[in-house]
């Protein structure tokens, strides 16, 4: 159930879906996966439009690749960070299992380039750069954000990968600044630490919620709650209340910045598919990522 | 590049170190396999306009219609034009007025602009390490000057891209994937903060244009230049992008540990031009440093554009009356004997 005001905002969302299935990146633009996947999830969560849900997950499944992936553009193969948005859309519908499958192999042969580090790197960042996340880019380093969401995909299956979950929960935990926090990844270049922002935060405390205990992210959770990160823009509210979500800490005051951040186009004009879908579905769930894949609510 | 090129010392650090740091940290990577010919028939040449302008409540507008003058910009040459102006914002956190433009510095670009006849000024940026370019304009305190402006704003990380053969040839990048909205511009400008650079040694008006790359494409950060290697990245999206003006927010700089955690520098200055190597070359002498000494400057000389002294003519103030040397690391490596001798 959506109220009216959250209605008006999905009738927005439901308006870029195109005849064949896909969702539109913006008013106007074409389509992509992301924006699809996204899609899909936000009206899912909020029960709504379900032959669209499954038209996107019919699209999704059509860009799928054969070794597995789903790649941004057929024309940039290495650009497949949309297999883990995809996976995450096929999730509740058992008719995608073999799409499913197919995704979590590719993702699970495909982890971020990784190298023990040596002493002169030790002097210059911070991170194990030993340890397995996932990347935006086939062949690129692992970074926060896509680890996080291949997490909250794979680890959703009926059968996780245990090993690699795990090995990913200490990657986000290492890459957890010192004060709380994340950013996109990096925690020290040379002699200065970096700063938190809320969206990396977000998306590292949905991942970990179940994989580390409350003590290991205590600063962090104290951060994503803290007035720094209380702000009306799409993708830091939405991460705020999945991250707050994911320990049980998000509620109606999470929703509402959701609902503030929508209401916010009338300042910075109409946000893409990806942000408004994620926004959409952060408010209806109350910050429950669980909701938008078919978990429990 | 030959297999053994990829140990060879680059700053202190073999290559293969230096592309897994990049990989690690938005990393530094050596100029490698530079074929590349120059894309002037002639020898270039370039005027570089220098302004002082003590604080952001100077008439900066003034500043910069009086750079375009001096720079014989003509309205016929903008009027009824789309310009898009792409500020560096890479990375900003509330009240660290010194890490982007000033969004006063964007106001007065757009109102000089408009004064000369533009159809439309646009800003857009892909911010380089956050997903939420809303928060980003919000923190940098841009978003205030776009709404009472009306100045549209894109998110260059996330729009629609098409792919571009890459006219510069010195990394493996291969075609460029760039935003829709930077191609459909008639005229780009690339406004820049006068910063040094932890893995680059500056970061100016060249370096900025890492933020036309998309994210969907390139990542966040980044890491696909990086993993090129940061310097010929730059070169060959400035090859291939070339932007029409290129405009240093040298009001208040930075030095040391930037582009982010660097100190606050009150160097006062405005520095702008239409060849983005020039201008960076003059920015490099206005903060002390030898652009020869600059890795991708050097590159660029004579390929893109000159760096060289004789070959720019200043307009407004002289680099060395304005001079301000900005601090340099010793223990960064990039930014290792860049000094300007006097």
């Amino acid at each position: 159930m959506t109220g009216t005001v959250l209605q008006t905002h999905y009738d927005a969302l439901i308006r870029r879906a195109a005849p064949d299935g896909s969702f539109a990146v913006a008013e106007g633009a074409g389509s992509r996966p992301d924006a699809t996947a996204w899609a899909a999830m936000a009206l899912f969560a909020a029960n709504l439009a379900p032959e669209l849900v499954a038209a996107a997950r019919a699209v999704l499944a059509a860009a799928q690749s054969p070794d597995g992936r789903v790649a941004l553009l057929p024309e940039r193969p290495e650009a497949a960070w949309p297999t883990a948005l995809a996976l995450l859309a096929w999730l509740p519908d058992p008719a995608r299992a073999e799409n499913v499958s197919r995704a979590a192999a590719w993702l699970m042969a495909h982890p971020g380039s990784h190298w023990p580090k040596n002493v002169e790197e030790q002097a210059v960042i911070g991170h194990d750069t030993s340890l397995r996340g996932w990347n935006w880019i086939d062949g690129t380093h692992s970074w926060v954000e896509p680890t996080a969401l291949a997490m909250l995909a794979l680890g959703a299956m009926a059968a996780p990968p245990a090993e690699a979950l795990a090995e990913a929960a200490r990657l986000l935990v290492d890459r957890q600044l010192p004060d709380g926090g994340w950013n996109y990844g990096n925690t020290r270049v040379f002699r200065n630490t970096l700063l938190p922002v809320p969206e990396s935060t977000g998306h590292a405390l949905a991942a970990l919620a179940g994989r580390a205990a409350t003590g290991e992210v205590a600063p962090s959770l104290a951060y994503l709650q803290g007035p720094q990160c209380a702000v009306p823009t799409p993708l830091a509210a939405a991460w705020r209340a999945f991250g707050l979500g994911g320990w049980g800490l998000a509620g109606e005051n999470e929703a509402a910045l959701c609902l503030a951040a929508l209401e916010r186009q009338s300042r910075y004009g109409p946000y893409d598919t990806p942000q408004l879908a994620q926004c959409l579905a952060a408010a209806v769930s109350r910050g429950r990522f669980a909701t938008l894949i078919g978990g429990p609510p | 590049m030959s297999p053994s090129d990829t140990d060879k010392p680059a700053r202190g650090l073999t290559r293969r170190q230096a592309v897994k740091l990049a990989a690690a940290a938005a990393g530094l990577a050596a100029v490698g396999g530079l074929a590349a010919t120059s894309l002037w028939p002639d020898k270039p040449r370039a005027e570089v306009f220098v302004a002082k302008a003590a604080g952001y409540d100077a008439d900066l507008a003034g500043v910069v219609r009086r750079g375009l003058a001096e720079l014989g910009v003509k309205p016929a040459e903008i009027a009824g034009k789309q310009v898009l102006v792409k500020p560096n914002l890479v990375e900003p956190h509330a009240g660290a007025g010194h890490i982007n433009v000033h969004p006063l510095m964007v106001r007065a670009v757009a109102e000089a602009f408009l004064a000369l006849g533009a159809g439309a000024v646009v800003v857009g940026e892909g911010a380089g390490h956050r997903r939420d370019a809303y928060l980003v304009l919000e923190e940098s305190g841009l978003a205030e000057v776009l709404a009472e402006d009306r100045l549209a704003f894109y998110d260059l990380n996330s729009g629609p891209v098409a792919r571009r053969p890459n006219a510069g040839g010195f990394s493996k990048l291969g075609d460029l994937w760039l935003p829709g909205r930077l191609l459909a511009a008639d005229i780009v400008v690339s406004l820049a903060k006068m910063k040094t650079h932890h893995w680059a040694g500056v970061t100016l008006t060249m370096k900025n244009l890492f933020g036309v790359m998309p994210g969907v494409v390139y990542g966040w950060p980044k890491n696909v230049l990086h993993f090129a290697g940061i310097e010929p990245s730059i070169l060959d999206i400035n090859a291939t992008v070339r932007p029409d003006f290129a405009i240093i927010d040298g009001i208040v700089g930075m030095d040391g540990d930037g582009p982010i955690m660097g100190d606050p520098v009150a160097a006062g200055v405005v520095v702008m031009g239409r060849s983005a190597v020039a201008v960076d070359a003059t920015a490099c002498r206005v903060m002390g440093i030898d652009p020869a000494k600059v890795g991708y400057l050097q590159t660029a000389d004579g390929r893109l554009g000159t760096i060289r002294a004789a070959r720019i003519e200043q307009r407004g103030e002289s680099p060395a009356a304005v001079r301000r040397d900005f601090a340099l690391l010793d223990y960064v490596p990039a930014q290792r004997n860049l000094r300007l001798e006097p």
